[in-house]
């Protein structure tokens, strides 16, 4: 039913927009030509025409007998009434194209008992799509080799020079079409799913990598050069670890016991360099990301700390860090400090909007 | 309905930046019967293609702290290589020319992360309008590309892994040949082989039936590679497809309109371009051969002023700065010189 309303819906648009081009037509005077590219020129009530064709297939459709129903499009079109003369190889070459149809379609039902969706590399759904050849014509570029619809004036322009792209009459002409638009539509039915899974596929992979790279842990030009060289991914999904080296960031400080003693509280801002350090990104679409860091503090009053940072999500980090001793420079002072980063480059992206940067 | 998407060169873009290029074409389209009584928007949907904002984010991140950071102490402890060489002995002018243009190529080139940043979203865009677009008008709508630039390598790369990626583990990829073939590919200023970088030019799915005599290998119904003698962008590398058979046509320009002669326009502008991509888009019949003609051999008859003489002397004396070992960073070098041609307003007094 689904899919029946579906099809309703296409054969809606598909009138609004045929008014549409007709009026176009109308306008131009020649976009009711089987030889333009415009869809215009189909009628409707031809039985040849797409949904008619389907409509008469339709249980065959229901119940995926696709080898039957392309058989009987076969034999429709080998009884065809059309006047074949000077074309006839035009003819046979797209019967031999149902053929070849035809046999994958029967493969696939005997090594896979008729599941198509994940066999659909040993069958060319692409065969009867309708494109364009040479210095425009309409063509039929999946079918091999390539059937051309060349008009009556054409007989110099590329690829109407050549011999086996002969002048079509429009009666041939409307055949042609009229039965390969058939093919490709019930083939495109018969692929739907996939074409679906493939556009979610590409989109987990969009999203994987704006996580990634948009809203990740940012990267520094030396970073990314490190990143790229060291880790391996592919346009599916992105590394899903991050190396930092020699990244900068600002800090807050705040000496340990100053936690249980108020009078000892003091926030301090401070330089963090992450000298070299390690992320891993979780979840489908790598949405979130945790990791350590070992760091140096720089602060103007104090000879530098050294110590770790802990990132167990995305935003804000915290570490240790130990300070050498002003007097005593060989030795660290007993009191840590607490060191909270804040990712500048996050910082001011994820802001971005509160501050009009 | 047939479908062109716009893909722009490089350089940060305005919201409306197809926007000439679709004028244009119509304006040149009107030159023929066809379109006397007919406008192109009724065979044609125009769908622009950005991807600079991946660019301009990343920069926009970076210039807040770059400055900073390279002056600090720290600053000698961190890898600089030719990108920092380079910047140091540019003016304030080519270094303002350098962020807003050539910052995207050596990101695109030099970062492969941000090459596949950009490349996803290129793919996903196309992907969503090709479905969206077989909805509303139905299986034979047809698409075809028109990219310029920077844009050439960002749309090779990005069509070739979208056709060849197996996107499912165990359902083959319908979007790629055969089973999905676009119309064509016209690449204005193409850069594709000089940004070649792990996609190789002579590999890639990104060629037209009969290119490879493999129809899983075969993304194109038609190729359009169109060279300009005089574009300072495409002196190094040319791109080549003439093996590729009858549906590669290669066109070679050398005409001056303009004289920023790499604006997409410019291009466009001449009827060797022009003329093919309209009866591709709208039927042989759109422009007949006595009209491509006329056109052309109009066309031709185009007096060369002082400012063209300069400009031919300007890119002459730039390619005598290189030979066959000269790098991608050679090239970089004469695009900021020739700046004004490349991407900005034309500064010589005439």
């Amino acid at each position: 039913m689904d899919m029946k309303l579906r099809m309703g819906k296409r054969a809606v648009s598909r009138i609004v927009m045929t008014g549409i081009l007709l009026v176009g037509a109308i306008t131009a005077g020649q976009a009711q030509d089987v030889f333009a590219p415009s869809d215009a020129w189909a009628d409707e009530n031809d039985p040849r025409y797409y949904e008619n064709v389907i409509d008469r297939n339709w249980q065959l459709i229901q119940q995926e007998q696709w080898a039957d129903i392309f058989s009987n499009l076969a034999e429709d079109a080998a009884l065809s009434e059309v006047d074949w003369s000077g074309a006839q190889q035009v003819h046979e070459r797209f019967l031999d194209a149902l053929d070849a149809s035809i046999d994958e379609l029967k493969e696939i039902d005997a090594l896979y008992n008729g599941v198509y969706l994940e066999h659909l590399d040993q069958l060319h759904t692409g065969r009867f799509a309708e494109g364009i050849a040479g210095d425009g014509f309409v063509a039929f570029m999946g079918m091999n080799p390539a059937i051309v619809l060349c008009m009556e004036g054409a007989e110099q322009a590329n690829p109407c020079n050549q011999p086996q792209h002969p002048i079509l009459t429009v009666a041939q002409a409307r055949d042609v079409r009229y039965r390969a638009n058939a093919a490709n539509e019930l083939l495109l039915i018969l692929r739907r799913e996939a074409d679906e899974v493939i556009l979610d596929a590409i989109e987990t992979s969009y999203k994987r990598w704006n996580n990634f790279l948009d809203n990740g842990f940012v990267m520094y030009p030396w970073e990314i050069t490190l990143n790229s060289a060291l880790l391996e991914w592919d346009i599916r999904t992105p590394p899903s670890t991050q190396f930092i080296f020699l990244h900068p960031s600002l800090g807050i400080q705040i000496p340990l016991d100053g936690f249980s003693d108020p009078v000892k509280f003091r926030a301090k801002e401070s330089l963090v360099i992450e000298v070299a350090g390690h992320l891993w990104y979780r979840g489908e679409f790598l949405d979130n990301y945790g990791g350590i860091s070992g760091t140096v503090v720089l602060r103007e009053d104090l000879p530098p700390g050294f110590g770790f940072l802990l990132r167990p999500g995305r935003g804000l980090s915290a570490g240790l860090n130990w300070h050498l001793s002003a007097d005593e420079q060989k030795q660290f002072m007993k009191t840590p400090f607490v060191t909270v980063s804040v990712n500048v480059l996050n910082f001011i992206k994820s802001n971005r909007g509160r501050f009009e940067l | 309905m047939h479908i062109l998407f716009l893909i722009h060169g490089m350089g940060q873009q305005p919201d409306n930046w197809a926007v000439p290029v679709t004028e244009h074409l119509t304006a040149k389209a009107k030159q023929y019967q066809y379109f006397q009584d007919t406008n192109i928007q009724n065979e044609v949907t125009f769908e622009p293609i950005r991807y600079d904002n991946v660019f301009d984010d990343l920069l926009d991140r970076w210039k807040g702290n770059f400055s900073g950071i390279m002056t600090s102490e720290a600053a000698a402890a961190i890898p600089k290589g030719k990108l920092i060489d380079l910047m140091e002995s540019m003016t304030d002018d080519e270094r303002q020319f350098f962020w807003s243009h050539v910052a995207d190529v050596l990101i695109y080139q030099f970062f492969p992360l941000y090459r596949d940043r950009v490349r996803i979203e290129v793919i996903r865009n196309i992907a969503q309008k090709v479905a969206g677009y077989r909805n509303q008008f139905g299986s034979n709508t047809r698409f075809s590309f028109l990219a310029h630039s920077l844009g050439t390598a960002v749309i090779h790369d990005s069509l070739h892994l979208m056709g060849d990626t197996q996107w499912d583990d165990s359902i083959a990829n319908v979007m790629g040949p055969p089973h999905t073939r676009f119309q064509s590919l016209f690449m204005l200023a193409n850069t594709s082989r000089i940004l070649q970088s792990d996609i190789k030019v002579t590999d890639s799915i990104v060629c037209p039936v009969g290119g490879r005599g493999d129809q899983t290998q075969e993304y194109l119904e038609q190729y359009y590679n169109v060279f300009h003698k005089y574009d300072p962008v495409t002196l190094l590398w040319k791109f080549s497809g003439e093996s590729w058979g009858a549906n590669f046509s290669q066109v070679n320009l050398s005409h001056f309109r303009d004289v920023y002669i790499h604006d997409f326009t410019h291009y466009l502008d001449h009827p060797a371009v022009h003329v093919p991509l309209l009866r591709i888009l709208c039927g042989f019949r759109s422009v007949s051969p006595a009209e491509q003609t006329h056109a052309i051999e109009t066309y031709k008859d185009i007096d060369r002023d002082q400012v063209v003489r300069e400009a031919q002397n300007r890119i002459e004396a730039a390619k005598s700065d290189l030979d066959e070992d000269s790098t991608l960073m050679d090239l970089i070098r004469i695009w900021v010189k020739l700046k004004d041609m490349v991407g900005g307003d034309f500064n010589i007094s005439v």
